[in-house]
This record gives C-alpha cells, structure tokens and sequence, in this order.
C-alpha cells in the first residue's frame, strides 16, 4: 500500500487552558497514585478524549514536555467514546464549576463555542512563539480577535491504494480517479475474485460521514457556507453542493455498482471495534 | 456652542479637518479594536460621539445662518426653536452613527443563544433511538420558549446493560475512560437493573449517592400481525385473553415469533405474560405444558424463516427483510416496536430507516400491521432514572428535573406519542415472583442446544491481546466461561482449523466429535475434555481457511427440529484460500437449518460481505468482539444458544 494523497480532513485538535485552578483531578476521574504531585509541583490536569494512537503519541508529548518542565507534571483525564460523547463531558464539566481541570483538549469546530462561552481564557500571544505551527490549524485556534488555544496534534486524511491494481503514477487522487480506477479495473477480466469494491470509506453516522461528504463536495468545487464570515449563508439544497451530496448518496446506497463496499456505511475510524476489511478494494480512505 | 466656536480663533473652518482627523482615527481603532471593553473604551466612544454632535450642530447651524441671511423672518424662530431641535437632533443622530459604526464591522457577530445546558443521557441499546427523538423534542420545545435558543442541550449514548450497571455501581470511576461521559440520566431497559445499582452503592459513601426513578411511559405488549392474515380470520370484532388468542392463531395457521428471552426484557415480559395468562387458566403442571407447546411453535417459526436469536429490532429487521414471505407471521412485541416497524423505522444498522430511497417505509407499506391487544397483556415500563451525584450543580440538576417534568405536561406526552409511547398506566407490571415463575418454566420448556465451535488456531492467534496474554489464552479463558453454561440437556462439540496434523495447512481438525453434555468424551466431562485438548494445542498455522471450515462444519451439524442448532466461529483472520468454488458454497448457504454465528477478533471483520451475508441468511450473527471484554459476550451469544438459563 501506498499513500498518494493528503487531504486535511481533521484540521487539527487543539488544546486550551481553560481554568486556573488546576491541581485536583476531577470526581470520577480516575488517577493512579503514583502521578499524584509531590510537594511544590505544579500539576496540569488536561481533558482529552482516549488517545487512540499508536503508542499514545500523546502521552509522548506529555512526558517530553514534564522532562522539560521539572517543577511541573502534568496527567490525563481520558473520556471514552467518540468526538460527541468528548464535547459532552467537557461542557458538561465546564458547566458544573468544578474546576480542577486546566486545559481542554478541543476539536477545532469547538474552540470558539467553548470561547465564547467563557469556558476558556485567551493565550498572551506576545508570550509566545508561534512559528513553528502550520498556519490553518492555528487560524483554528483563533475567534474573536484572540488566541484561545495552541494546536496540540494534527491529522491528515490519506487515501492508501493497492500498488498491484494501480499504478503509483496513475493513482487516484480525486472521486473522479477512483471512480474511472474502479470501472477499469473491474473491467479488467483477470480482477482478483476477492475484490469487492473500488473504495471503502467511512460513511456511518457521525464525523467520517461529515468529512466524506466534504471532500465529495469539494470535489464537485460545492461550498456549504459562503458569503462574508459576518454574513454567512449556508445552502445544501442546490448548485454544486446538492449534486455532490445527490452523488454521495448515490454511492452509499451502491446505485454505482463496485464502486463503494456495502459494509463502508456500517464503518467508523474506532479501531478496534469494526476494522475495514483489508484487500478487499483497490483503494481505501 | 456657536458663540465658543466664534469667540475663539479656531473658527469652524478651521475646526473641522482637525476634528473629523481625530475622528476618523478614534473610530478606526473602535472599529478595529471590538465592542467597548474597557472604561477608557467607552469614554473614547462617548468623547467621539461628543464631537460628532458638535461637528454635525456646527455644520446645520451654517446652514441655518445661511438660510437665515436670505429670508431674514426665519432668524428669529430659528434661534428660538430650530437650534435646540437641531442640537438633540445632532446628538442623537451621531450617536448612533458612531456607536453602529463601532459595532457593526470587524467584530465577532453576537452569539445568538448561550451555550444550553448539557445533559448527558445514558439509555439501554433497545432504547437509544426513541431516546434520541424525545430529547430532540425537548430541546426543541425550550428552543421554542426562548427565541429559539434551546436551554438545554443533550446528549444520549448507550452501552450494553452489563456495563452500565457495573460503571454505575462503582460511582462511574473507571467509566470516564472505558465508556465516556458522566450520565445524569439514565433509561435503562429493565426496572431491576436500578436497583442493583442502588443496593451496591446504598451507604457506601460514593460519588453516586442516590438514584431516583420514575417510570415516564409504557408500552403494552400485543400480537402484530399482518393485515391480511387478519383479514383471513374472524378475530378483530373480539376481546381475546393471551390464551385464546395464541390458540386462534393456531388455528389460523399463524407462525409465532417472539423476541428471545434470554437477550430481550421484552421477551422475558412476553413470556411472562403467556404463561401467566395459562397459569390463571389451569395448574403449575399445566403451565409447563402450555409452554412446551408455544415454545415449540416459536422455535419452528424462528428457523423456518430463520429469525434472529435476538431482542426485537433484529427480530423485526428480518422480518421487513422477509415481506411478503412472512405475511402469515404473528410476533410477539410491544405496541411500540410495532408501530416503529410500521413507520419504517431504523431496526439496527442491518435495517436503515432510509438509505435514500426510503427503504424503510416502502418496505413497512408492503406489511402493514394490525396490532391486537390481549385483555390481560402487560405493559413494559419505561423509566427514567435520575442519578445524584455528590458534586452535581444546581443548574445541571434543574435541568435534569426540568426534562422530567416537561414528560408529563401534554407537550411531553405528545412526544411520546410521536416515539410510540404511552403515559403511565394505572396498570402494574408483572411482579418479580410472576417473572421468575415464567423464567423457570421457559427454561424447562426451552429447546436445547446443538453446537459445534470452530476455533482458529492460525499462528496470528499468538499475537499478544493487549497484555501479557496471547488472543488464543483470552479466547481459552472465554470459552471456560462461556463453557460452563452448557446444561445435560445440550450437545456439543469442537473443532479447530487448519488441520496441519497430515501435513496439509488446509480444512479443520475435529478435537471433540459433537455428543451431549454429560456424555463424557475420553473418560473427560465433554467441557473439560475440550479445554484440555486446546491448552495442548500450540497455534501455529500460517493459514485460515475460514470458508472452507464454514462451509464443511454446516454441512456436519445434522440439523434436529427439537434443537437450536448452531455453529459457532471463532477467529482472528480473514479467509486465506480464496477459493472461488468455496465461496460460491458459503453464499449459497442459508437453508441448512443451521445458524452460523461468527466470533470476530483481532483482524477479522464483521464488515465482509461473506461473514455477514453467512451469519445474517442463516438467522446467526457476527460479533465484532473486544478482548477484553470477549468472555462476557461469548456468555451473552451461547445464553441464547444453550439451555442452562444465560447469562443472569
């Protein structure tokens, strides 16, 4: 397998410090022992949902950052579940004035409902260097003038195909690609039995649907919102985003026969609990 | 105003350049700067509007002057009234240009709603999708009251009722990070679940202090039936006990379909309202009788058609899937699955409500239902549980209270109408004694079990699960478990695949021939022979012939009308063969009177075709199984497979 395309599909995650009492994990957040601050350190408790990456690169950073810091340690509050179930807790922590958790670790579509608010307090930009951050994912972190929150991880979308069905060179990189890649290979007599579709995705109900739908849109040069950031108008029901989402559909509902895996509707990014079913198409999101 | 301007040297000529400069500047930095923030803000905001009013009465009074040196009648009242009008006028006029000025571009638009209160909604499985639309309706009807700001905001999830109960009981320490968000409600599917929660945590000094419960809607049990089979038989026009109305379907020749004990409190219900109905009628033996009959008649309904093993979505998911072939189909459900199904309703991920093309309503318009209500039915509760915790706020406990309250106004029961629902009922449900009579006589009138386990033993189940462990150790472990539910009244048997003992890496190994329970096998009790003849095993194989041990362990369950028959999968891989022949096989499988049920871990997916094409014609099922948690769900799958009574 090899990647041939990058499309931002997360744009990033951000994390905002969000209160200033911070050294007592919340109730029914549990802790080990062994992280409990010795006497005169500073403590961060952050809120983030499960760290799901391998070999929880977050916890690297983590670490890294506590070897840098020696007066300062800082722990996880982990929320299991997906994107959703993570806002809940979080507002709903927010809300209660518990305190005892200092930074939020927010998906970007949050940071400026957790700003506005008053969820979070904004960063001092003269106090800090921010050079080495990509810039969209950054521009995230921004709302109403001010800076409410650093990127803290970013993630790419990559579009993997099978390199003994196409070609590196000839590789897909749009819906019109693997939709012309599909149709040819399964033309093609001599197609491995085991090929059941051109393109598994992540169409099930929740966020993956969201950010298929989007590149399909894009794809078809749709926006859902345009106008003035002040005077923004949304249409889904006309023009290019009506013919993009109209094509979704149709490939969800497998009117295109091979082009999508039936089972792509059932699918989540949620590792362990439903996995793509490997070599069963050329190409997979 | 005029005589200051005149008597200094700084005529208005002179004055308004530097004025509107100095203007322009303050009103820039307002435009850049945002709202007022700050006194020294609104000081400089007052201090340009100020100006402006000067600047604006300078301006018209030149003009009034000017007027007034041409048509000299108008000096005299100009100066009596026209100037003061003309200095509130200036003032007024730009005041509200500066303040729109400094307001209306460059900053943020205004939040148009505050954030809504959040609530975080924990329902049972078989009840997040009407949840769902009820808390929607909620939201909606705050939405409605306060210009379209909703006050509340929530958010339902569910998790298995095992895991609800034993986070809960634990004041929910581990649950932050195994299931997700804190709930402050809860809807659980079964009464008795509260107070298994409540008797752990009674006195224990717990986060969770107290949980107060309140049943908030109903829904009746009935016999769904398709129009047309209605219409064949005499039985609208009269009231029928449960009794009476199973023998007229009998009679009518109806199949009977029923959600399986076991997995379902509604089929639990169900069955208790069956053989109530018989115990009022005759005596204990009796009873047993009578449910050795329906048990029977269900059983045959279930795999001629090949019904789920399941609670009543999967149940009615294969029975829209059916249509017109299960016409003569009468099921067991509550009022509210039924008019679920009716509206075409999502029946789990198998059933989408609509995938485009509305499937789900077309395919409920072509079985439209007739729902008949038995005299001595009973209702299945609904209740909602509000959970105290010791540091909840003020604010999130009032709108937990406040949704509450909202379901019994005549809102709220318009919403639950809307989900099937009924308000309360003045009617009791089946007291604990009556349940557990059902209980014992289901489980003496229950058919045993047949089933022969396949396990993978290809090398990939070395691969360590998580711990210390290797996925073949967790799944030896899960199968002791799971082992111990077999009854003398069932059979079972083993195999493992591939077979390397011939040297050939393809096809199974039979470990233990299939033979009942209490049968001993090599001098063993067939359980305990089985798991000895695995812990010898050393998995190594570099192939998984998963097709092919399918398709040859279908072929070797013999199929027996008084069993469930079944065979059982396990493994952590994809079919390596390939074979297009072998395939072709497995697709045609689905008439064998055998469900096929498949166990998947590690890199085996529930998501191929195959598996799930295998496991859904045959009335089996696929589960995509965690590790760690794969003891407990093999314990949910063989409770509904064996006769020992399931997981309790």
């Amino acid at each position: 397998l090899r990647v041939t395309r990058r499309s931002l599909l997360k744009a990033a995650a951000a994390a905002a410090g969000a209160s200033a009492t911070g050294s007592s994990a919340s109730s029914g957040c549990s802790r080990e022992q062994a992280d409990r601050p010795r006497e005169g350190l500073v403590e961060l408790a952050i809120m983030s949902g499960v760290d799901q990456s391998p070999g929880r690169q977050r916890d690297v950073l983590r670490r890294r950052w506590a070897r840098q810091h020696p007066g300062a340690q800082a722990h996880f509050v982990e929320i299991g579940g997906v994107a959703d179930a993570h806002r809940s807790q979080m507002v709903a922590h927010a809300q209660s004035g518990l305190g005892g958790v200092d930074i939020y670790n927010l998906d970007v579509t949050w940071t400026a409902e957790f700003a506005q608010a008053g969820y979070l307090r904004p960063l001092d930009v003269a106090q800090l260097d921010l050079s080495g951050f990509l810039e969209q994912p950054l521009q995230t972190c921004r709302y109403d003038g001010k800076l409410w929150a650093l990127p803290f991880n970013t993630d790419a979308g990559l579009l993997y195909h099978r390199s003994d069905l196409v070609p590196e060179e000839l590789a897909p990189t749009d819906w019109g690609g693997i939709e012309l890649w599909t149709a040819r290979v399964f033309a093609s007599p001599d197609h491995p039995a085991e090929l059941e579709a051109g393109y598994a995705g992540q169409l099930a109900d929740y966020e993956g649907l969201t950010v298929n739908s989007f590149e399909m849109i894009w794809f078809e040069h749709g926006e859902v919102v345009t106008g003035d950031w002040r005077d923004p108008r949304i249409e889904v029901d006309s023009g290019a985003v009506a013919d993009a989402l109209r094509r979704l559909a149709r490939v969800a509902t497998h009117e295109t026969p091979q082009l999508i895996l039936p089972a792509a509707s059932r699918v989540r990014r949620s590792g362990h609990h439903q996995r793509l079913p490997g070599g069963q198409g050329p190409v997979h999101a | 105003v005029f005589a200051g301007i005149d008597d200094a040297k700084l005529g208005p000529r002179q004055a308004v350049p530097v004025l509107c400069g100095w203007l322009t500047f303050v009103a820039m930095w307002l435009v850049l700067a945002g709202a007022p923030e700050s006194a020294l803000q609104w000081i400089a905001l007052v201090g340009v509007w100020l100006v402006a009013a000067i600047l604006v009465t300078v301006a018209l009074g030149g003009l009034l002057e000017l007027a007034g040196s041409r048509w000299p009648r108008l000096r005299r009242r100009h100066r009596v009234v026209a100037l003061p009008a003309l200095v509130v006028g200036a003032v007024l006029g730009s005041g509200g240009v500066v303040v729109g000025l400094s307001t209306s571009p460059g900053e943020a638009p205004e939040a148009v709603c505050d954030l809504p209160i959040e609530l975080r909604v924990l329902a049972a499985p078989s009840r997040l999708a009407y949840v769902r639309d009820l808390v929607d309706a909620y939201q909606q009807w705050t939405a409605d009251r306060h210009e379209g700001c909703p006050t509340v905001s929530g958010y339902v999830y569910a998790v298995p009722a095992d895991t609800a109960v034993s986070h809960l009981q634990s004041s929910w320490e581990a649950g932050l990070r195994d299931v997700g968000p804190r709930p402050d409600l809860w809807l659980p599917d079964d009464t008795s679940h509260v107070e298994l929660v409540r008797r752990e945590i009674e006195g224990a000094g717990r986060d969770l202090r107290d949980l107060d419960d309140q049943v908030v809607a109903v829904s009746p049990l009935v016999l769904a039936v398709t129009t047309t089979a209605v219409a064949n038989g005499d039985v609208r026009d009269r009231d029928h006990t449960w009794v009476e109305l199973l023998d007229l379907a009998g009679d009518l020749g109806w199949d009977l379909a029923r959600p399986v004990p076991a997995a379902s409190v509604v089929g639990e219900l169900a069955t208790t309202a069956m053989y109530g109905a018989a115990g009022r009628a005759g005596s204990g033996a009796d009873v047993v009788a009578f449910a050795r009959e329906v048990e029977s008649r269900i059983a045959a309904t279930l795999v001629r058609h090949n019904y789920p093993l399941a609670d009543t979505d999967p149940l009615l998911c294969r029975h829209r899937q059916l249509g017109p072939d299960a016409t003569d189909t009468a099921l067991i459900v509550t009022e509210q699955a039924a008019y679920r199904f009716a509206r075409g309703d999502e029946l789990g991920v198998a059933c989408p409500a609509s995938a485009g093309l509305d499937s789900g309503a077309e395919a409920a318009a072509s079985l439209p239902m007739e729902l008949l209500h038995p005299t001595d039915t009973v209702t299945v509760e609904h209740p909602v549980v509000t959970l105290i915790w010791a540091d909840r706020s003020e604010r999130q406990a009032r709108a937990a209270s406040d949704l509450l309250g909202w379901l019994s106004t005549d809102a709220g029961h318009a919403a639950l109408a809307a989900v099937g629902l009924r308000p309360p009922a003045e009617e009791q449900p089946p007291q604990p004694e009556a349940v557990a009579r059902a209980r014992e006589a289901y489980q003496a009138a229950q058919q045993p079990g047949r089933v022969l386990l396949a396990l993978d033993t290809s090398g990939s189940m070395r691969r360590p699960a998580g711990g210390e462990h290797s996925r073949y150790d967790v799944a030896l472990r899960a199968l002791e478990v799971a082992l111990h539910l077999l009854s003398d009244r069932d059979e079972f048997g083993l195999w493992v695949f591939p077979e390397r003992a011939a040297g050939s890496e393809e096809g199974r190994r039979e470990l233990v021939p299939i033979g009942a329970a209490d049968v001993p096998y090599r001098g063993m009790p067939r359980a305990e022979a089985a798991l000895a003849a695995l812990a010898a095993l050393e998995p190594d194989a570099p192939t998984t012939p998963l097709h092919r041990t399918i398709v040859d362990a279908v072929a070797a369950v013999s199929p027996d009308p008084e069993r469930v028959t079944a065979l059982v999968v396990l493994t952590d891989g994809e079919d390596t063969e390939r074979d297009p022949a072998i395939d072709a096989s497995l697709a045609g499988l689905g008439d064998e009177g055998v469900r096929v049920y498949v166990v998947a871990i590690g890199e085996a997916s529930c998501l191929t075709e195959a598996l799930a094409g295998v496991t859904s014609r045959t009335g089996g099922g696929c589960v995509q199984a965690v590790v760690d948690t794969l003891d407990s769900q093999l314990v949910e799958l063989f409770g509904v497979l064996w006769s020992g009574g399931g997981p309790s």
